[in-house]
């Protein structure tokens, strides 16, 4: 499984250049396109009281997105890389989407979500709609000089949340694939707390060592594969330990596989990584169900 | 930080105002308590009024069970003119910040309506305290919630319904495709029918050079007019059904509808054939591919229906009051509301995203709508208290010069041309209450006003609903209409290029053709 063509995804002022910059290391796995997108959100220029449709405004929010594509695409050519872009006026999830499939990129980049809780109840969350319709990897990132520090090489240092889903395996793959970039990958598998209420020390042990027994298999074959993995087991909050073990670990990712809840499910109770990707100050890469 | 000590300024300098005005009001009460020991305070203007009876015994009823009505009359006798003044203000805010400062508007206009709500609201409460607040309550829970509520689910169900294909938009296709969105906005509202309709049938039209008349057209019929046979059409219409008028009352506006709708189809047919034949023009091959017609997400009509269903329910059956926060609510019609946001959930569930990304549904039109109308219904109460008083309260010069339906037909109409409809509607159901059953309880009057003096009803319901269509914000879809049509490359006249060259020349002289056959 290979990234070679990249859809950047921004909005300009949370995902800039020197985010796009910060992930060019996937070069050396296979990255040789990149195609940015700016959506346009109807809102913006559409459905305005008293002003009706804001035609002067696409055009001026279009150029002044145009002058940026082109700055950064010299900047592209310059280092030998492909590059595309579209902008458009519409829903954000549904050109994202189609942009992708038009595409057929390989991986995903956005920024961090701005909708507040109240509004993806009713209108659901963008990352879990793009996964889902997608199918594609997605990563959540963002500017280097935002919450936390993000590393140059996010791709480096990453961590991966195992949960024995075939989304999981699916993640296993893709870092296999990634084995030119990643110099250490720390698999962790977090054993929900709830989940072990009642448990006698001894059945807390049994269970340590048969996840620790399915995490030492999963890094026998990454470093097969020639990915230098170390696997890790937690209990506890899947979001909390993820978040803790990303810092214990100095991981420069969390790599969050998602089995893909109905929509409706995920709104009200959410998922793991549809909150990391919210909440975390780490970039947050989600491998979707390959169902 | 200006803006934050400005509106705290001001803030204090009304609770100032008003306390000044309460101490006054309530010597006077004193004074009036100590004459006629009923505990009632009959302010100063009932004497000399050559309004209506107005015993003592029907304040008394109101008092003692003030749910039945919009709060205690007393509250209208005494309140001044000027606290109608934030609701004045919130209405010319809706009306002038989208044309003097849009961006501003787009952006704070949840501000704006909360400043005017605040602006009313503490003073009013700090001042007139329980009361005050029983009225606040009142105006939220009975006609603020229910009507968002409705208006959301409405919004929501019919934004899951997708018609795809196109036609060849010839003027007899257009006057179909008219007549049909007229007929449907009755039932699943003017935003519903014109969101249904208006991408179809700027899709059958873009071959044609002039199109703008079309869409001009398109306002007037379903966006408007098309609305005003049931409760479901228009908001103005549904407020009314809150406030008792019976679910198929509005039917005995179908003489009024059919004669304004039939002219305005007239003169379509006669401007569309006109232009189609100068024109001569003839859709390209590309464009004259014919794609059928396809209807999508109609398991939406099933939620459509239950929404219909659910309206009638509350009109129908009686079981009985339920106090919530001190405010008595018919169970049914709690019922009503629960069982919309199911249809809305619902529609939500079955429909997908994909379906409504292709309506290019936002939630952004009713979310400005809730924003906007929890300021309009507060800053409203003193406007309506005062209203219902009669001609006991400080709005007594209006209702004494507002007497004929004609005049109804007109004010109401001519307000609604320019601030919001709903409002509007209420602010003159309230006069024409005020006007002829002064301190009756509102579940009382309003079946005397529905039977004794429908004419006075049908023209204020006919004016709010029709002069909806006069400018781009008499109504809500007005807007949204026209921006889907300057997204699509239909260009559409400036604000005042729609009241000049079609309000003024088309509607008006319509109006006043249904003046002089029905209210005059």
């Amino acid at each position: 499984m290979e990234i070679k063509k990249l859809l950047f995804v921004t909005k300009f002022d949370e995902l800039r250049f020197d985010a796009l910059q910060s992930l060019l290391g996937l070069r050396n796995a296979a990255l040789e396109h990149v195609v940015f997108l700016y959506v346009i959100e109807r809102d913006k220029v559409a459905m305005r009281r008293g002003k009706g449709y804001g035609k002067m405004e696409e055009l001026r929010l279009k150029e002044k997105a145009n002058i940026r594509f082109i700055d950064w695409a010299e900047n592209l050519f310059e280092q030998g890389m492909e590059v595309g872009g579209y902008i458009v006026v519409g829903g954000f999830v549904q050109h994202v989407v189609s942009s992708c499939e038009k595409e057929a990129a390989d991986l995903i980049v956005i920024g961090p979500p701005r909708k507040g809780k109240i509004e993806q109840i009713y209108a659901g969350s963008d990352i879990t709609e793009i996964v889902r319709r997608t199918q594609k990897p997605l990563l959540v990132y963002r500017n280097p000089s935002q919450k936390g520090e993000v590393p140059e090489s996010p791709f480096s240092r990453p961590l991966l949340v195992m949960d024995w889903s075939p989304a999981g395996e699916r993640a296993v793959a893709y870092l296999k694939g990634l084995n030119k970039i990643v110099e250490e990958l720390n698999v962790i598998h977090v054993n929900d707390e709830k989940d072990l209420k009642g448990s006698t020390v001894t059945e807390l042990q049994m269970l340590r060592k048969e996840t620790r027994k399915k995490l030492d298999d999963i890094c026998d074959s990454l470093v097969d594969a020639g990915v230098n993995a170390k696997p890790h087991v937690y209990i506890g909050d899947a979001v909390n330990e993820a978040e803790k073990a990303t810092e214990e670990c100095r991981a420069t990712m969390i790599i969050v596989p998602t089995s893909g809840k109905s929509s409706w499910k995920e709104r009200f109770i959410g998922s793991t990584a549809g909150t990391l990707a919210e909440k975390s100050a780490f970039p947050v890469l989600i491998i979707p169900d390959p169902s | 930080m200006l803006s934050k000590t400005s509106a705290l300024f001001i803030g204090l300098f009304v609770i100032c105002i008003f306390s000044n005005s309460a101490f006054a009001s309530n010597q006077e009460k004193s004074s009036v308590q100590d004459k006629n020991g009923t505990g009632h305070a009959v302010g100063s203007l009932s004497e000399g009024s050559n309004h209506e009876r107005m015993p003592s015994e029907d304040l008394s009823h109101n008092s003692v069970h003030p749910d039945q009505g919009h709060g205690d009359a007393d509250l209208g006798e005494v309140l001044p003119l000027w606290s109608c003044i934030p609701f004045a203000c919130m209405l010319l805010s809706i009306a002038l910040f989208p044309l003097l400062a849009p961006e501003f508007w787009h952006h704070h206009f949840g501000k704006v309506s909360a400043f005017w709500a605040t602006c009313l609201g503490l003073p009013f409460l700090i001042v007139y305290k329980g009361p005050a607040l029983y009225d606040i309550l009142h105006i939220i829970l009975a006609d603020y919630v229910p009507f968002i509520i409705l208006l959301w689910s409405l919004y929501t169900v019919s934004g899951g319904i997708l018609l795809r294909g196109s036609l060849r938009g010839t003027p007899a296709v257009n006057v179909v495709m008219l007549i049909i969105g007229t007929l449907l906005a009755s039932w699943m509202g003017t935003t519903g029918a014109a969101m249904l309709l208006i991408r179809p049938f700027l899709r059958a039209n873009n071959y044609r050079k002039n199109r703008t008349f079309m869409v001009v057209f398109f306002i007037f019929l379903v966006a408007n007019i098309g609305g005003s046979l049931t409760p479901l059409g228009d908001p103005p219409l549904f407020l009314g059904f809150l406030h008792g008028v019976s679910f198929f009352w509005t039917f005995r506006l179908i003489p009024q509808m059919l004669t304004v709708a039939i002219l305005l189809l007239v003169i379509y047919f006669i401007l569309d054939s006109y232009y189609y034949r100068k024109e001569g023009v003839t859709a390209s091959e590309e464009e004259d591919v014919k794609v059928p017609l396809k209807l999508e997400g109609t398991y939406n009509f099933i939620f459509l229906a239950g929404i219909v269903g659910s309206v009638l329910m509350s009109g129908i059956v009686d079981w009985g009051e339920v106090n919530t926060l001190g405010v008595h609510r018919a169970v049914q019609d709690w019922v009503r509301d629960g069982l919309l946001i199911i249809m809305g959930i619902l529609s939500l569930m079955a429909t997908p995203l994909t379906l409504r990304e292709d309506n290019s549904f936002s939630w952004f039109p009713i979310i400005e709508v809730a924003y906007l109308f929890i300021g309009i219904f507060i800053t409203m109460v003193p406007c309506l208290l005062i209203l219902k008083a009669g001609s006991r309260g400080e709005l007594a010069f209006l209702i004494n010069s507002v007497k004929n339906p004609y005049h109804y037909f007109w004010i109401t109409g001519a307000l609604s041309s320019f601030l919001d409809n709903a409002p509007t509607y209420l602010t003159f159901f309230n006069t024409a209450l005020g006007s002829f059953y002064a301190g009756m309880a509102e579940s009382q009057a309003v079946p005397l006003l529905m039977a004794d003096k429908a004419i006075y009803l049908k023209a204020i319901s006919a004016g709010a609903v029709f002069f909806g269509s006069c400018s781009y914000i008499g109504n809500a879809p007005n807007f949204m209409v026209r921006s889907i049509s300057e997204e699509a490359g239909t260009p559409m006249p400036s604000f005042f290029g729609y009241i000049l060259k079609y309000s003024l020349v088309i509607l008006i002289p319509a109006f006043l053709i249904v003046t002089f056959i029905f209210f005059v």
